[in-house]
């Protein structure tokens, strides 16, 4: 008498406990994290020197750094002055990081935003601003406070 | 009839003898097996790093923000293990540097860079269980540009 042993079950669930036994170690000894690195447009503006004395009697008064970081395309630096001042500013840029400005100089009369630096791209790096007054102006007058701004050229 | 009998009578005197009379012995063997056990976890799938107007130096190209706020869970039974590290980023636009701080059991790797290769995060954690705080450090120059690394991180417990 022939006994018929039924081998395809045992097949099957040999299988399935391979199977189960191997992903579950695999997962214990793995495991992931999903981490989003975002870097979103950011600029940054500094002068050091928050306080410039001006002698009406020198052509060239004072001289101060601007530094800048900006990972945007093309931005420019405006400069304004932010309050009233009777005294007329002018502005030369010299010893630029960046080869578009050098040896720009502008003319600050009114509150109007007049364009610094333009074309950068991307960049930190710093320059030396020089300042001379246009016109005399008392002793005793508040100082010229002057706005920096980084914005789309 | 007469086998019926026989039986209940049988089993009547059998309830009657005293139970040291009636025990027996047996054994069996019992084998318990370890296998080698190895357990991971963090504390949180998902980690949100993002350089900010703070993290930026004006005049500097390179700006880095850090996130600590995870921690690595581990467990196992076998000697000469250690936990390597890796990002699924072939070429990540930025850098991305890892470094387990304060492990309670076995050392720091230190800081490295992450990469599709696997590198040492925590290493001589044999036989123990324990935790570190893991301290994400990201880093992207102002020449980069705008823009998000999606990285997928894994931690694997390998032979030291």
């Amino acid at each position: 008498m022939k006994t018929r042993i039924h081998i395809t079950p045992i097949l099957w669930t040999a299988l399935l406990v391979i199977l189960t036994g191997s992903s579950a170690i695999a997962q214990q000894s793995a495991i992931h994290q999903r981490l989003l690195l975002h870097v979103p447009e950011l600029n940054a503006l500094s002068v050091p020197a928050r306080l410039l004395p001006l002698d009406q009697s020198e052509a060239k008064e004072a001289a101060a750094k601007l530094l800048w970081t900006s990972n945007g395309s093309e931005k420019k630096i405006t400069v304004a002055k932010q309050t009233p001042h009777p005294a007329g500013v002018r502005i030369t840029v010299r010893d630029v990081d960046h080869h578009a400005s050098e040896g720009r100089s502008v003319e600050l009369t009114g509150e109007t935003d007049i364009d610094l630096l333009y074309g950068l791209q991307r960049s930190a790096g710093a320059c030396v601003i020089e300042f001379s007054l246009l016109s005399a102006f008392p002793a005793s007058a508040p100082p010229v406070l002057i706005l920096y701004t980084v914005t789309n050229s | 009839m007469k086998h019926a009998l026989f039986i209940l009578i049988f089993f009547a005197c059998a309830s009657l003898v005293p139970p040291s009379a009636r025990s027996q012995t047996d054994n069996h063997t019992v084998r318990v097996s370890v296998a080698a056990i190895t357990a991971l976890q963090v504390s949180s799938g998902t980690v949100n790093l993002s350089i900010t107007g703070a993290d930026v130096i004006a005049g500097q190209d390179l700006m880095t923000a850090t996130d600590e706020t995870t921690t690595l869970l581990w467990g196992t039974n076998s000697s000469g293990k250690k936990v390597t590290v890796q990002t699924s980023l072939t070429s990540p636009t930025y850098t991305l540097k890892i470094e387990a701080l304060s492990p309670t059991q076995g050392s720091s790797a230190g800081q490295i860079i992450l990469s599709s290769t696997p590198r040492d995060f925590l290493l001589n954690i044999g036989r123990s269980s324990g935790s570190c705080t893991i301290r994400y450090i990201g880093e992207a120059l102002a020449s980069q540009g705008v823009g998000a690394d999606a990285h997928t991180i894994t931690f694997t417990v390998a032979n030291q």
